[in-house]
């Protein structure tokens, strides 16, 4: 009965895909020292209406100390990476977003959050074959660990592939993010840098509605 | 003199054969003819015609001048006067094969008759004719205009490099930046997840570059094609509309027949 009076949703103008990725990634902190690499699960959901677009990409990496590095630790990052977008002309779109990262244990490496304001450049390579780069700042980035990063401090660039699949009802996606925020912390004996870097890339598929 | 006459009033079609009659019997029967009052050589026309947009060719010889009356008679109208004239020699009529009424005359056999008269004197002849009715052609409807035909509405555009061009200009400039922004107190950057992102759009554009390119709407060909599309189906409101006109037409087909007697 309730089923029966809600209406249908409709997509006429719209499009929507999900779909779960498998995630890698490099994360280094302070110094080349301090770096770990390792692999988990994501999801990506898309949804575009008319100029608009927002991309909700989830993550779960469970990163393991470099044999190359000092660290001893693993950690898991948990991201949350929001992205909505505008198109302007031609092969460029806006973006406004937020980023969250969580470590897990806490301390093992810095929880981070911050707005994203950026722009992507997308291009159709084929039908149904479609790539886009994107880049921007990281603004008011806030650290589990305290540390400060300038407004152009931290950094993020994006390169993503789409391909249609199975009449269109199938997406297989590869999105590749890097990070770079300049961090800086004062025990009280100076500014010191201390940055934070991740290199992800995420292979998966999604389903289109 | 007066033979010949015997033989014009019995015989008013007869012509003598200037080959073999001499020049002064020829002489003789050319006055004989002026001396007498017959109507001769009367033809009417074999014609096929739209009714009301043709006529039907009448033609005799009157011998002396006179008040000719030309009627056709028969059929379902009795008798309907088509000519009144005064004449000499050789008369030429058209006949539009109309009733009064401006309807064209039904289907039948007729006769028409001319009839001359001089005072006391009176002449007349007469031809059978057949008219039937028929249907008026109409015209077929256009598929397509002579010397035109459409063109295809997509057309594929020549094999190009520039999306493996494209692919690989994305992908430098992201392995490219990540390298320039990456923090030389962390060591050089991983490029492993790029390299992996970045080679499978370069193997994309490759794959896009050799596969044909999908068509094109072709906007130049699309017009043309609306624009004789548009021509074709206006020519066939007229085609339709000439028709409907042509459907309300009757064919006539007149037939003279053959003579049974002469005139009197």
């Amino acid at each position: 009965m309730v089923l029966s009076i809600i209406p249908s949703f409709q997509l006429s103008a719209q499009h929507f895909s999900v779909g779960p990725q498998v995630v890698f990634g490099d994360y280094r902190e302070v110094s080349s020292d301090l770096r770990y690499n390792g692999g988990g699960i994501g999801a990506k959901a898309t949804l575009e209406w008319k100029k608009f677009s927002a991309d909700i990409v989830l993550s779960k990496v469970k990163y393991k100390p470099d044999s190359h590095g000092t660290a001893t630790t693993a950690f898991d990052a948990s991201e949350v990476d929001v992205r909505l977008r505008y198109y302007i002309t031609g092969p460029v779109s806006g973006e406004l977003g937020f980023i969250n990262r969580k470590a897990d244990p806490e301390f093992e490496a810095q929880s981070v959050g911050a707005i994203t304001a950026g722009a992507q450049m997308a291009y159709l390579l084929g039908p149904g074959v479609r790539m886009a780069l994107r880049g921007g700042l990281m603004l008011g980035a806030k650290y589990s660990g305290g540390g400060t990063t300038s407004g152009l401090g931290a950094l993020q660039l994006g390169l993503g592939l789409t391909v249609d699949a199975l009449h269109d009802r199938v997406r297989v996606t590869g999105d590749y993010g890097f990070q770079r925020f300049s961090r800086k912390t004062d025990d009280g004996s100076g500014a010191l840098p201390a940055p934070i870097q991740q290199s992800l890339g995420r292979v998966g598929f999604a389903i289109a509605f | 003199m007066d033979a010949f006459k015997q033989v014009v009033l019995i015989e008013p079609e007869r012509d003598l054969d200037p080959n073999r009659t001499s020049p002064k019997a020829l002489s003789a029967f050319q006055v004989a003819l002026t001396q007498i009052l017959v109507v001769r050589q009367l033809r009417v026309d074999s014609v096929n015609f739209i009714g009301g947009e043709g006529a039907v060719g009448i033609r005799y010889t009157v011998t002396q001048p006179s008040r000719v009356v030309t009627r056709v008679t028969g059929g379902t109208m009795g008798s309907m006067r088509i000519d009144s004239t005064v004449a000499n020699g050789q008369v030429n009529l058209r006949w539009p094969a109309r009733m009064p009424s401006g309807d064209p005359v039904p289907a039948g056999n007729y006769n028409v008759v001319v009839e001359a008269t001089v005072g006391q004197n009176s002449f007349s002849t007469s031809q059978p004719i057949r008219i039937t009715h028929g249907v008026v052609d109409t015209v077929a409807h256009l598929t397509s205009l002579p010397g035109y035909t459409y063109l295809p509405e997509t057309e594929v555009p020549p094999k190009s490099w520039r999306p493996m061009g494209l692919a690989l200009v994305y992908s430098g400039i992201a392995l490219a930046g990540t390298s320039a922004l990456s923090q030389g107190d962390l060591g050089s950057a991983s490029m492993r997840e790029g390299g992996v992102i970045g080679g499978g759009i370069v193997l994309a554009g490759f794959i896009m570059t050799l596969k044909k390119p999908a068509p094109q709407p072709a906007r130049g060909n699309i017009l043309y094609n609306s624009l004789l599309r548009e021509q074709i189906a206006r020519r066939n409101t007229e085609i339709a509309q000439e028709n409907t006109r042509r459907r309300q037409q009757v064919a006539l087909s007149v037939v003279p027949l053959p003579r049974t007697g002469g005139g009197r």
